[in-house]
């Protein structure tokens, strides 16, 4: 993978959170990918599991990110053959105004990716940020 | 930097918080190196100052144990993941993981250090 790869993957990351489009987040996982949302985690392993999880959170749909009330940033830190790491940020807002936040969050992502770049395994490290640096 | 390189300095680093030696520690790093316990924490600046830091608060002989290991490289920069471990009467206390972003100079000296962790559910402590 080049720095380039990378920086597309997490784009196409962002786009399909955005658009809960099955098809979306499945392209971006290998068949057998695992995605872990702690590195303590036993996580989600294959695709389908992986996009039920990110379509139904709650075990339905119910707590999806509403549009307009989110943003994200993550760029490539580390592109190490087929493994890179991302750092970004997350922020959440009350309301599609925009006019409150709610949390921000740091973000670190362990990333593996098969031949075809997509990716095999997603580990995620992440810190909430106190209410007085956000 | 090589990821046997990375390894080294992540050896370097426990084997300097087991000594507690300042020599050691500041071997580690670069003179204006900043150290951020967290990503979104002012960082301690500069070799003398992280060494101090590190002196402040000591974790006793035996209390802990980690290992870190070199995740990926890429060029002056790293990402080493591990786990450091805390015991109390020989019996595990705390579990935390660690996700370590590192920018080195050209003398294989960090000159940043951002760290990421955290800390295992208390009532899942795996044995030992």
């Amino acid at each position: 993978m080049t720095r380039d790869d990378v920086r597309a993957w997490l784009d196409r990351y962002i786009s399909a959170w955005a658009s809960y489009d099955p098809a979306e987040i499945g392209d971006l996982f290998a068949d057998d990918a695992r995605y872990r949302f702690h590195p303590s985690d036993e996580g989600f392993v294959g695709r389908e599991a992986i996009v039920h999880a990110w379509l139904e959170p709650a075990g339905d749909a119910s707590t999806r990110d509403e549009p307009g009330t989110w943003e994200a940033h993550y760029e490539p830190f580390t592109v190490d053959g087929d493994r890179a790491v991302a750092v970004g940020w997350t922020r959440y807002y009350t309301d599609a105004s925009k006019s409150t936040v709610q949390n921000v969050w740091d973000n670190v992502y362990l990333l593996e990716f098969g031949p075809d770049g997509r990716c095999r395994s997603f580990t995620e490290c992440y810190v909430e940020r106190p209410k007085d640096r956000v | 930097m090589t990821r046997d390189d990375v390894q080294r300095w992540l050896d370097a680093y426990v084997e300097a918080w087991r000594s507690y030696d300042p020599a050691s520690i500041a071997d580690l790093f670069a003179a204006d190196a900043t150290y951020a316990y967290q990503p979104y924490r002012d960082p301690v600046r500069g070799r003398d100052a992280i060494v101090a830091d590190w002196l402040e608060s000591p974790d006793a002989a035996g209390s802990w144990d980690a290992r870190y290991e070199a995740y990926a490289v890429d060029g002056d920069r790293a990402v080493s993941v591990g786990q450091s471990k805390y015991f109390e009467n020989g019996k595990l206390q705390s579990l935390y993981y660690n996700v370590w972003l590192l920018r080195f100079d050209a003398d294989g000296r960090c000159v940043e250090f951002v760290e990421y962790w955290r800390e295992h559910p208390k009532e899942q402590l795996p044995a030992g």
